[in-house]
């Protein structure tokens, strides 16, 4: 019957044990990559040794600064460029030996993208449709409706020149999600563009994600991206892994402490805060600043000494510390807290 | 699949040349040019008493050094548009196979071909006398020709790829080279002998000569001209091809490729 009904499933016990060894598969395998460019007598280690797995449906966030080898590494993901040595796969295909396989099932979007300037919208993704072999209906059904979501038929008449940098980037965005990949490498998708269409961009990103159960590969510099879009990240610094996993794990077991901010009607006299245990540092600016550990286990001794000590406390924040925080820290630059406030006397 | 990928790269050189003036000229006025200039000075030669082979002898040239120049061009601009628009690396991360490039490219070449074919093979009847058709199945060694072009185009490419942008200036230098060497205006005869040498290992001067031949111009060397000709072309496109494959290979390496 299921032989039947879905192409080569002649034997379905092997079919179902396919589909489930998919899901539970990593989409991609990244396994001791190394790049390095030579230019003119120069080499630039790209990569060092890089080890990573992003389970199929995960959205995957990879941090570093610039010049890192995050683009390095979607390059190379993406087959555009290939690895000095070590082994990638994406999907289960090897990036050196079996790119065309992978072409098929993967989108890339990167920022500041640039098309053909003559060509309409309609025309750009026309051409990237056949460039994946799609044919005529399919592409049109793709067209239509990326076209409609995201906007772009506003704009369509216009050529590509002519276009400003958001609405290049919404059509960037479509031709990443032409082909329905079961990839999608987010180089900076929203780089450049200002804050109502970074949202429009990362919104629909986020809603297709969800929709298709996408493995995504996402890097960026606005953290607050990063955080929205992605459970688990990897840092990367100067071609090395420095940090992988769980956004939340990364960031308790960096023990970067949380931040009380305190509103109060006066800031002298709070030197009877630097006895209380738990408390590892507090400072003053234009407010009072505590560090703790836990901000849930000091919160309220703190705000009984304030009371014993006839201080009102105007307003209050609680603030965990940002994944900016855990990536300075992680990439070697420390925690910018302590030295911006001076401390309490 | 593959059919797919070659209509995309003959859609989009159609569409970006389609609303370029200078491509329009470069098809459509850049022979007619030739034809009116070269055809009114080989009318003014051969009324001159060099006779009525001058004809012959010039707008074989012509024809044959035009077709040549839109067929390089269309496969070197497969590469050139994607660098001018910094869009290299959507292509090649897009399911592109090179047969998809090669295919897609050159049948804008073909295409493109066809079309000056018909312009100045026209223009030349109304305006001239002079009928190239009636070359008949000689004018095979026009495929032959846009065969070589694309060749020598794959092989631009590879520098393209492998080197950077700086390369690209021998799309329109390379042309000139190859009308030298042919004897598109003349005899091969004479120049000098190390120089012919270097003619007769270019497939056009063949092509150029089984046209002519075919057309009145030394009637016995229709046939071994075309052969060799058809030969050297096929030769010279294979070794385009084998080129532009490791061109890309290299690029990846490099990271040239994620430069455009």
């Amino acid at each position: 019957m299921l032989a039947g009904l879905i192409p080569h499933a002649a034997e379905p016990a092997s079919l179902i044990n396919r589909l489930s060894q998919n899901i539970l598969m990593d989409a991609i395998e990244v396994s001791g990559i190394r790049k390095a460019f030579r230019e003119g007598g120069e080499t630039t280690h790209a990569l060092r040794g890089i080890d990573l797995r992003i389970r199929s449906g995960q959205a995957f966030g990879l941090l570093g600064p610039n010049g890192a080898g995050k683009t390095t590494l979607i390059y190379i993901l993406s087959t555009l460029v290939t690895p000095t040595s070590g082994t990638a796969r994406v999907l289960g295909y090897d990036v050196t030996g079996e790119s065309n396989e992978i072409k098929k099932r993967i989108g890339i979007c990167m920022g500041g993208t640039h098309f053909y300037w003559d060509l309409k919208p309609r025309e750009i993704l026309n051409y990237f449709g056949r460039l994946y072999g799609l044919n005529s209906s399919a592409r049109k059904k793709n067209i239509d409706r990326l076209i409609r979501k995201l906007g772009i038929h506003r704009f369509e008449d216009k050529e590509f020149g002519m276009l400003s940098t958001g609405m290049r980037q919404k059509v960037a965005v479509a031709k990443s999600l032409l082909n329905d990949p079961e990839v999608l490498f987010l180089d900076e998708p929203t780089a450049g563009l200002d804050v109502e269409v970074a949202l429009d961009v990362r919104n629909f990103i986020l809603d297709i994600i969800q929709e298709r159960n996408m493995t995504v590969l996402l890097t960026s510099h606005q953290m607050g991206e990063v955080e929205q879009m992605c459970r688990r990240i990897a840092i990367i610094n100067q071609g090395r892994l420095v940090n992988e996993g769980d956004i939340r794990d990364i960031r308790d077991s960096l023990r970067i402490p949380d931040v009380i901010h305190l509103y109060l009607d006066r800031y002298s006299g709070l030197g009877f805060l630097n006895k209380m245990p738990g408390v590892t540092h507090h400072c003053v600016s234009d407010g009072l600043f505590i560090t703790a550990d836990s901000a849930g286990s000091v919160i309220n001794p703190v705000l009984a000494a304030l009371k014993r000590n006839r201080f009102t406390v105007k307003d209050m924040e609680i603030r965990k510390p940002s994944l900016e925080e855990v990536f300075l820290t992680l990439v070697g630059r420390t925690t910018p807290l302590p030295k911006r406030y001076g401390k309490v006397t | 699949m593959m059919l797919e990928e070659a209509s995309a790269h003959f859609y989009k050189q159609f569409k970006i040349m389609s609303r370029r003036m200078g491509e329009i000229a470069w098809i459509a006025i850049h022979p007619l040019i030739f034809i009116l200039s070269l055809g009114i000075l080989a009318y003014f030669v051969s009324e001159g008493g060099a006779g009525p082979e001058t004809m012959l002898f010039v707008f074989a040239g012509v024809i044959v050094w035009n077709i040549y120049d839109v067929s390089q061009r269309a496969t070197s601009f497969g590469i050139t548009l994607d660098i001018w628009a910094d869009s290299l690396k959507h292509t090649f991360t897009g399911s592109s196979s090179l047969a998809g490039f090669i295919v897609g490219n050159a049948s804008y070449g073909l295409f493109s071909s066809v079309l000056v074919l018909m312009i100045t093979g026209i223009l030349a009847v109304i305006l001239f006398g002079f009928n190239i058709f009636l070359a008949g199945f000689y004018l095979i060694n026009l495929f032959f020709v846009f065969i070589f072009a694309t060749g020598l185009a794959l092989v631009i490419n590879s520098l393209m790829v492998t080197k950077g942008d700086k390369y690209m200036s021998l799309i329109w230098i390379l042309t000139g080279i190859i009308m030298i060497f042919s004897g598109v205006y003349y005899p091969i005869d004479i120049l000098p002998g190390p120089v012919q040498a270097v003619s007769l290992a270019v497939p056009t001067t063949h092509s150029i000569m089984s046209l002519r031949a075919a057309l009145g111009f030394s009637p016995g060397l229709a046939n071994p001209e075309l052969a060799i000709g058809a030969i050297l072309s096929v030769a010279y496109f294979a070794l385009g091809v084998l080129v532009f494959r490791w061109a890309i290979k290299r690029s990846k390496v490099t990271g040239v490729i994620t430069r455009y």
